[in-house]
Order: structure tokens, then sequence, then C-alpha cells
């Protein structure tokens, strides 16, 4: 398949849709300005946070006076400050992602997936960086929170054409070092990589504060193997071919991807982080949508009402 | 293990079939670029073990059902097996002997009776599924039910309706005839059942049976089985026959018959009596005593009461077996005989010797004797009505005139009898180029003249053979009271050259146009016969008339000139009457082919023959064989009451010997086939499923193939499911 053009890469109907709902630090993200994002830092905006005791060098702009009046105690208000995020798309940009049944291949689907997320959190003036990989980092666009630098993104995207083999651990581990400062990694692959290493990369991320969230991106062909009578499969990463009878394997072959797709979740969970399987037989819309809205919903939870 | 289609076993290669198609399968395949490697690389390791053992299941089953259904064409068969897996039909040919000595009756039913209630009891023994000819055989062989059939009800009306016959038993005849039904079959159990009595007559041709079924009947089984109980008395007329010469109506005619007795005790007081045309007794012998294995001659004497067919029958008081106790016989009486005698030579005296010999009598009986002899001269030869005479005699004729040659040719092609005696007046030229060349009347030409013709002088290289004559003309004459014709003397006498045999145009089939009668004793012939067309001639090497010779003052001339005349003028005589299942062949005029004749035979039955006269050259011809029955045929001609031709059929005298198989030849008999006896409530199935054991397997084969064919379906199912 041809590299897409830029402007194809953003499906108005999913920003449509995306838009309402927006990007939002599912937790406290380290911003560098204020923003519309909670952050670590307490701050004394107008959003409380709780109370602590007093103690000595705090402003006593903070006490609270009821409190004191009504318990004789002496309590401060703390807020939480409202700040904005950095998020780091990293797209997977090996081989296997050249994949597709239909017209629309992994690669294809999954830039217009990191088009339109880099829209979003530009348009809610948070900042993001895109990385392309494979076996390492082959493409990274700093971070930017200038709207304008869309058009940037998404030619870069456009641009970029699979050659290599995946590694996605060394990438992610590289993000964790070379990122310090708290915010969102969005991973966007189909994770046909060491589950190990994918998995202690993603730990790594979650230790340095990061919120992780993984795309898994899926033909629907690799889900359900389709295939019937005779076939002889030829491996996008230079895996040897295996011929076999395909209809008879697939039972087994769900089996394993299952499993496969079960062991990501499970690690994922493990390290608190979301994991999305993406079917590229779903529209855009619906993906991106349904994930904000769980994303959104989880947030509300998390920081209850009000 | 044999095969019944062994041919088809070929068929087996097709095993390479599934194989070959399994191999091109596993090159037919698409190719599909694919990213998730890892997961199908991990379910063809867990699978392949398993696919790969299905693979070589279904390969094999596959393998199985080719390998089984070419198997099932070529139908193998197990020569045993156990009991409850034996499919035991067979496919039999049941040969009814139907020959004359199965009449034999012992009181209270014959022998046939017992042939067709075992034949019937074969059938009944014969398991489910078992088919089944029926061939009725004496020495000639009717095929009543000519293939096998599976409809046993068919083949045991056949068996109901069979019919006894007049033959004689020839049990190879049977048994090859049988053999050939079978050939055609592709069974497993093959059996001839041949039922007969114990007769031993039927297998003098014993070596040739044992051969037969050696050689060309190792897959078929021989069963014999011998019904009847022995007869102990027997009394044949075993022959009957009348002196040769013409049988004139109103006159006694000598008839010779034999009387032979085949049992084993002595008869006494047998009283023979001769009928004419089925009617009372018209001479009759009481012989006083007939010892056991004798033949006794008997003559009688019959008037013939008027011209044409008469049936002459010999009988006997009524024994246990009727088909010998009488004989017929079918003689054509005539009233008046004109022979035309041709003189050559007035000067010589054969005109003269000729006409008294055929007028034997005196004057004054002359004109009511049968035969009316005319002297006529050569001259008028052209222009004589020929057709007036039963018999033209050539006396020393000199070259004749081509119309006189004609109206001779024309004679004789019709049906005329020619007698033919060259004298002095003979030149070979006439004789060689125009009767025996041109116009082709002569069964001989004449060589050198031989002897003294000018001198008084007997020839002595000239003299007649004395003995061993095979023409029935002379037969009498191998009787020592009958006289020697070698006492003959002769001056001279032309040599005669016989004409080889050719085609005989009129039989439609090699015959020897020329015989010769008698030779002299230096081996030149003497006497010559022929046929051409419908006549016979008949050439003499020496004058009629003491010229040459001195046989006309002899008493032999007389006997010899009537029978001589007799034979050839009697064309058809001698087929008038034939053994039973012999062929005979009746000449008619040219006019009449195309016209149905109808035949009916001996006895009272109602059936009717019509068959059409067949036109060949000069004649229109008629063959008859059905003459399984002794008695009188009569052909007509359709929409006529006077029959056109009477014959009879006379049974073969060895039937009459009922000698029973010796042990040593029973003995023969077992090592081929085997032998039962049978007798009225004797059980043939017990014995015949002794047997009949072995089992034909392509049912169980091809059931196995439809049940591995339904297997390999569901199993192919059941494999491609996704696992």
């Amino acid at each position: 398949m041809s590299a897409p053009r830029p402007d194809d890469l953003l499906d108005p109907h999913a920003l449509v849709h995306a838009e309402v709902l927006g990007m939002h630090a599912r937790q406290v993200v380290e911003g560098y300005m204020a923003g519309e994002h909670r952050s670590p830092f307490f701050g004394f905006a107008t959003e409380f946070a709780q109370h602590r005791e007093y103690a000595q060098g705090d402003d006593l702009r903070h006490l609270d006076w009821k409190v004191l009046g009504r318990t004789d105690r002496y309590y401060v208000k703390q807020y939480e400050q409202e700040t904005n995020f950095v998020a780091q798309i990293l797209l997977d940009g090996s081989e296997s992602m050249r994949y597709g049944s239909g017209a629309l291949t992994k690669l294809h689907y999954a830039k217009q997936l990191a088009a339109c997320l880099s829209y979003l959190i530009l348009l809610q003036r948070d900042a993001v960086a895109v990385g392309l990989f494979d076996a390492g980092l082959r493409r990274y666009l700093p971070r930017s929170n200038n709207r304008s630098n869309i058009h940037v993104i998404m030619s870069q995207l456009a641009a970029f054409e699979p050659k290599a083999q995946t590694r996605i651990g060394p990438v992610l581990h590289e993000m964790a070092q070379q990122t310090p400062r708290k915010g969102i990694v969005v991973l966007i692959s189909d994770l046909f990589d060491d589950e190990e290493e994918m998995l202690g990369g993603i730990q790594h991320l979650r230790y340095v504060g990061h919120e992780v969230v993984v795309f898994h991106v899926m033909d629907p062909a690799e889900l359900e193997f389709p295939f019937s009578g005779n076939v002889e499969f030829v491996g996008l990463e230079g895996i040897p071919p295996l011929m076999t009878r395909a209809s008879e394997i697939r039972k087994s072959y769900q089996r394993e991807v299952e499993a496969f797709r079960t062991r990501l979740r499970e690690g994922c969970e493990r390290n608190q982080s979301h994991y999305v399987l993406v079917n590229t037989a779903d529209p855009l819309r619906d993906t991106l949508s349904g994930y904000l809205a769980f994303r959104k919903k989880t947030g509300r939870a998390r920081r209850g009402p009000g | 293990m044999s095969f019944l289609n062994p041919a088809l076993l070929a068929f087996s290669a097709a095993i390479a079939v599934p194989i070959l198609i399994h191999l091109l399968n596993r090159r037919r395949f698409r190719t599909v670029t694919w990213a998730a490697m890892r997961f199908i690389k991990a379910s063809v390791e867990k699978n392949r073990r398993r696919m790969e053992i299905e693979d070589l299941i279904l390969l094999a089953l596959r393998c199985l059902i080719v390998g089984l259904f070419a198997l099932a064409l070529a139908r193998p068969a197990l020569r045993s097996a156990s009991a409850f897996l034996q499919s035991r039909r067979v496919t039999s040919v049941l040969v009814l002997d139907t020959s004359a000595s199965l009449g034999a009756s012992d009181g209270a039913g014959t022998r046939f009776d017992g042939v067709r209630q075992a034949a019937e009891q074969a059938v009944d023994a014969m398991p489910p599924g078992s088919s089944a000819a029926v061939i009725l055989a004496g020495d000639r062989v009717t095929a009543s039910v000519a293939e096998p059939s599976f409809d046993l009800n068919l083949v045991r009306k056949a068996v109901r309706e069979a019919t006894l016959t007049d033959l004689s038993t020839d049990h190879p005849a049977g048994i090859a005839a049988a053999l050939e039904v079978l050939e055609g079959q592709a069974a497993l159990r093959k059996e001839i059942v041949l039922i007969t009595d114990r007769q031993a007559l039927g297998w003098r041709r014993m070596p040739e049976v044992a051969a037969m079924m050696q050689e060309r009947a190792r897959d078929v089984r021989l069963r014999v089985v011998l019904v009847g109980e022995p007869l102990e008395d027997n009394l044949a007329v075993s022959a009957l026959g009348r002196s040769p010469g013409f049988v004139p109506a109103n006159e006694a005619v000598r008839f010779d018959a034999e009387i032979a007795n085949r049992g084993a005790s002595e008869v006494r007081q047998v009283r023979a009596t001769l009928h004419i045309d089925e009617g009372r007794a018209v001479d009759e012998m009481v012989l006083d005593s007939v010892a056991p294995g004798e033949v006794r001659r008997v003559t009688f004497y019959g008037k013939m009461p008027g011209e044409g067919f008469h049936s002459v029958t010999v009988r006997l008081p009524a024994d246990r077996l009727p088909a010998d106790d009488s004989r017929t016989l079918v003689v054509q009486a005539v009233k008046q005989v004109r022979v035309l005698v041709v003189d050559g030579d007035p000067a010589s005296n054969g005109a003269f010797f000729l006409r008294n010999a055929l007028q034997p009598v005196p004057a004054d009986a002359a004109a009511a004797y049968y035969l009316q002899p005319q002297v006529g001269p050569a001259g008028q030869l052209g222009v004589a009505r020929l057709s007036d005479f039963d018999a033209v005699i050539l006396s020393d004729v000199p070259p004749l005139p081509s119309t006189a040659v004609d109206n001779l040719v024309r004679y004789v092609r019709e049906g005329g009898a020619l007698l033919v005696f060259p004298g002095p007046q003979a030149t070979v030229a006439f004789y060689n180029g125009e009767l025996a060349g041109r116009a082709g009347l002569l069964p001989a030409t004449l060589g050198a003249l031989r002897g003294n013709p000018k001198g008084d002088g007997e020839s002595s290289d000239l003299v007649l053979q004395g003995s061993g004559y095979q023409h029935p003309v002379l037969a009498l004459w191998n009787e020592p009271g009958a006289g020697s014709l070698a006492a003959v003397r002769f001056r001279a006498a032309w040599e005669l050259i016989p004409r080889p045999a050719v085609t005989n145009a009129v039989a439609g089939a090699e015959a020897p146009i020329s015989e010769v009668m008698v030779r002299f004793a230096n081996g030149t012939a003497a006497a010559v016969e022929g046929s051409m067309g419908r006549g016979r001639v008949m050439l003499f090497s020496s004058t009629a008339g003491t010229a040459w010779n001195d046989l006309p003052v002899r008493p032999a001339f007389i006997p010899l000139l009537h029978r001589a005349i007799a034979s050839i003028a009697d064309v058809q005589g001698g087929r008038f009457n034939v053994q039973v299942g012999g062929r005979v062949t009746l000449r008619e005029p040219a006019e009449l082919a195309g016209r149905d004749v109808t035949i009916s035979p001996p006895g009272a039955s109602e059936r009717r023959w019509v068959r059409t006269l067949r036109a060949v050259p000069g004649a229109s011809l008629l063959e008859w064989d059905e003459t399984a029955k002794a008695g009188v045929y009569r052909a007509s001609l359709s929409g006529m009451a006077t029959p056109m031709a009477v014959f009879a059929t006379q049974l073969d005298p060895a039937e009459s010997d009922l000698t029973e198989l010796t042990p040593e030849r029973r003995a023969e008999l077992e090592r081929v086939g085997q032998v039962m006896d049978w007798t009225p409530g004797s059980d043939l199935r017990a014995a015949f499923d002794r047997e009949r054991v072995g089992m034909e397997l392509w049912l169980p084969l091809a059931v196995a193939v439809l049940l591995l064919g339904m297997t390999e379906v569901w199993l192919a199912q059941q494999f491609s499911r996704p696992k």
C-alpha cells in the first residue's frame, strides 16, 4: 500500500466525536504550565483537595478558619493544581504492521489513530510528542503544544515506511529514561514482540510515573483466521514460510491469540496501564470515542463526584 | 482364492490415484502474506503430528477403498469357507439323458420318469440364487433352456416337459454341450448334473470324457446321477432291410430282419410279425428259442398294396423296453418301370440280352411284369421323349448327334437313370469328348481298349474281383451262396478312368461324383457310378451282349441288371430310411422351390413342422434333421393330401444293449466326477450339499467399500473441522 497523504490521517468523524470527550490525563501528570489536568503538586487553585494539620511555616492564608472555630484545631486547605500534560505517542512502524486483510493496513489505521490523538491533545492545549519505532526509535518529534504542529506530525506519519522487525521493550526503556517528567505514554502497536521485554518496558515507564496506554492493533483476519484449504503463510518479518490446512488449525490459532491478549492485558493491569484492543475492522471513530469515553468515566470514578 | 474376473484386477493399479491426488493437493496451495506468524507456528507445531496421522489415515482409507473396489470387480472367491459365510449358489447345467434306453420300464414307471424326478430334485437342491440350464441329450443334443436361468420354475417346467427320444446314448456329446454353456459363465461354482441310466453304452468314450473334464473343465464339477433298475430281459428288432432293387406293387417283396436277445436269459417262442402301413400282420415268424446275446435272421415277405410310399414294420411282443420292440422301414412301391434300350449295333446281341434280362418271364406274363423294356435305334435318341422312361440303357452306341446328347443330359439332370455299355461301336473321341467332356454325363472317361476284341480267346487280366464288394448293387455277391462274378469271362473291355471328385452342385457339398462299383483283378475299374443333376449314371467297361464277355449268359446278369437299374432309378430310395437323429434330404423338382412342406412326426402327436423348399441349381431341397423319434415321418406340400415323401427313422441297434456300467468303468467315472445312485425317495440335496462349499467374496467386499467410503467421508469431515 502506498503511503497515505497527511490529510487522510485525520478522520473528521472520529475527531468530531473525540473532541467532545477530550484527552484527559487519567492520573496526575506533571504539567509544565497550568492546564486542565490535575498536577501532582497540590496548589492553591480553586479545586479543593484535602485538609492537613497546620505545620510551622505554612501560609496562614490557607488556614481553614471554620475548622479552627469549630474544633480549635489548625488545619490548612489543600487544593489540586490544574495543569497540562505531555503525551508521548509511540507508533510501531515494524514490518508486521503492514498487514491488512482489506484495503486498510494496521499501520495506516495506527497512523490515523496517532494523528487523531495528537490533534485532540493539541486541541486541548496539551503537549504531544510522537515517536516512530521498529527495532529502535526511528523518528522522534519532540513535544509541542502548538496546534500548528499537527501538520508536521501528520507529514511525518504519512511519510513513514516500515522496514524492520519490532523491538518494543528497548524502545520503552529508552523512552522511560529520556522523559523523566511524568506524562502519558501511548503505545500503538500490534505487539508482536517479546512479551516479557515489552511488559518490562511498560513497568519501567510506570516506575518513572508515566501513565501508559497500550493500543493493541489487530487486523480482523488476525483475530478470526478465516482461511481454509492449503495455505502457505509468508511471514512479514523474515519468519520462514509455513504451509498448513488453515481451517484445521483455526481454533488452535484463535486460542493462541486469545492467550496472548490475555497475558498482555493482565500484564498491563498489573502495571496499572490501559490495554485497548483495536480491531482495524472497527471505525476509528468508535475506537477513539469508545476509549475516551471509558477513560473519562474511569477518571471521574477515581476522583469521585464533584 | 480364485478370481472370476481376473482381468479386472488391473483396476487395482488405481490405488495410485489417491496417492497422486494427495501429492498433487500438497502442491496446490495459495500464499498469504502474514504478520501473526508466531501464532500459526505455535498452532502448526501443536497440530502437526495429529494432522499427519489424519492424513495418513485418510490416504490409507482411500487406497483401501480403491483396492477393495478393484478386488470386488475381480470377483474373488474362496473354495472353502465356514458354513455360515457360505454363499453356495451354483451355475448348473442339467443334462437329461433322453436316449431310447431311458424308456425301459420297471412296471411302475420308466427310467425317464426317474430322470425327470431326479432332475426336479436337483433343481430343488440348488441353493438360493442359483441358475440352471437344461440340455436334453442322446447322441444328439437339444438345449431346452439354452443359458443358465435364475428362474428355476422355468427350469422345472423344462424338466417336466422333457420328452423321451429314440436317440442313442453318447454322454460325451451332452457333457461337451454343457461345457460350452458353462464356458461363457462367470460363476464360482459350475457344475454339470448328468442324469442318466446305468447303460454302459453311453460311457464307451470314457477316455474322452476324462480328457475333456481334465482339459476344459477344471472349475466345473461333474455329477452323474444314475437312475433306474437293471433290466434282465430285452428282445430287440436290431435290423430290418429289403432286398435291393425295385419294390414292385402287389408283388411279394422280401424283407430281412434281425431279432437280437439283449437280455441275460434265453427267450422261447418269439413271435415276430410283419406289418404293412401299420395294418394287420401280413407275415409272421416264430422263433423257438433265442439265446442270450444271439442275433437271429428272419425273412418276411409282404406285398405293397399299391404304388407309392409304404411303411413296413417288424414287431415283437412288448417287453420292458418298447423302443426296440419294432422297427419300421419306408419303401416306395412302383407299379411299372419303363426302360428304353438304345440299340447302338443291331448286328450285335446286346439289346436282345438286355430286353430278355429285364423281362425274365414267359411271354404271356410279360405285359403284367413291372419292368417294361422298349428297344429303339440310336438314331431316334434325339427326338425320343425320354421323360416317359424310368431308365435308359445305351448298348454300344456309336457317336451320336449333339441333339441326342443334349436330350440325354436334360433327362439325367432332371432325375433320369442312365446305364452305358460301350462296345466295338464306341469311339474314344465321342465318349470322352462329347459324353464325358462337353456334356459331363459320364462318371469316367475311356482309356485304352484292353483284351482281344477281334479274337476268340479270353484276356487273362480281365477278371472281375471275386469278393469285397462295397457297392450295394453288388453286395449280394459277398455271400458265398450267390456265386462269384469272378467267373465271368472277358475278351475285351475299355479301360475306365474315373473322374476326380468335384463339388456336387446339386447337393451343394463336396461329394464324389464318381464311384467305382467293381474292379478287375488288376485294380482297374470295371464299372463306375456317378451323378449329374438329380439323375445317376452307370458306365460299364464292356458290352451288354456276348460280343466281349459272357456275363449276359450267366445267372448273375439278371439280378445285376435289375439291381443296377433299381439303384440308380430309385435315387431317393436310400434316403428314405435313416438312423434316428440322422438327416433326411429331399430333392424335388425345381419348380417346387419356395413351397411350404408340412412334416408330421411318428405317432399320434399333433405337432407339425412347416419348412420351405430351398432352391438349388436344377432342383429344390429340403433338409430335415428333427428325427429324434423312431418311426414314419410324412412330408406333404401344403394343401396336398397325399404325402410328397415319406421317410422312416430307425433306432440305433446298439441302444438295445442295456449292459450296465462295470465296476471298473464306474470307478473310472468316479475319478472324473461325483457318481450317485438315485432311486425314488433318495435325497439328492444331501449328496450335493456335501460338495458344494466355497463362497464368492464380491458382496462382502462391496459392503466393505461402502462402509469404508462412509467412514472416509465422516472422518474427512471430522478431521477438517477447525481445532
